[in-house]
């Protein structure tokens, strides 16, 4: 495997970037979501990516390696707290709690996500070319 | 007889290591997002001390080496993508030459092979 093993290296990095971006685009879809299933407002999650270790003495028996998703973390910053008291959610002063989703930011980490994802893509192509050469071993 | 030559064993092996500096260029971009990742890069100083006599090869080892000291961002990862891109195209270049030379060597023995027929 570790000829077509080099394609899981991309492939996570694609899967997590593409992960990300999910989470990201859920942070942004619930800004204003005041209620969830535990009560309390939407809380922004975040991604925590971790190295998958590639194993570079037997690296060409079992070639691993990439990246993973080690947790989705959601954030303790404090609720946005809008006075609105015709609101529904309206607490007793007024005001309504609303995520803490911080939409520039996540439209910044979106950029940054896309960013990773598109450099994974020309990695990928450069990792196609050459197996495609390594396919034509041998031949004229 | 013919697959024993060193040229084989030194171009398998060749292509043995562009594989795994190659590995390690994709191992550098996807992890370009990952906190306090550091760059890795593949040390061929002793490698090449190896590879100067063909009969020696026998294994690859790779020293890997992390790149500690190259200026990070502010969550410790020091990924620098020009420099991977550049690099992993190298290695293409290099994994490209490697095959074009084992289609050479395949060639003469095909020729030799063949020249008492034509």
């Amino acid at each position: 495997m570790a000829f077509l093993g080099s394609l899981d290296i991309v492939g996570s990095a694609l899967t997590a970037e593409r992960f990300r971006m999910n989470v990201i685009l859920q942070n942004i879809a619930n800004e204003k979501t005041t209620v969830t299933e535990n009560g309390e407002p939407y809380r922004r999650k975040q991604v925590i990516f971790q190295e998958r270790p590639l194993s570079f003495k037997d690296e060409l028996k079992k070639a691993r390696g990439g990246v993973q998703i080690a947790a989705v973390v959601e954030s303790d910053r404090d609720f946005k707290l809008v006075y609105d008291p015709s609101h529904p959610q309206a607490d007793e002063n007024g005001y309504v709690r609303y995520s803490n989703v911080d939409t520039t930011e996540e439209r910044i980490d979106l950029i940054a996500a896309s960013n990773a994802y598109d450099a994974n893509l020309s990695a990928l192509s450069v990792l196609k070319a050459t197996i495609a050469k390594t396919l034509q071993m041998g031949g004229k | 007889m013919f697959y024993n030559s060193n040229n084989f064993k030194v171009l398998e092996a060749g292509l043995k290591l562009t594989k795994l500096q190659q590995d390690i260029h994709l191992q550098n971009i996807a992890n370009i997002e990952t906190p306090g990742y550091k760059a890795k890069a593949l040390v061929f100083k002793e490698i090449l001390k190896e590879a100067s006599n063909p009969k020696k090869i026998k294994a690859i080892r790779a020293a890997i080496v992390e790149n500690e000291n190259s200026s990070a961002q502010p969550d410790g990862n020091n990924v620098d993508y020009e420099v991977e891109s550049i690099g992993l195209y190298k290695t293409y270049v290099q994994h490209s030459m490697l095959l074009d030379k084992i289609s050479g060597e395949f060639d003469k023995y095909s020729y030799v092979l063949n020249c008492n027929m034509r």
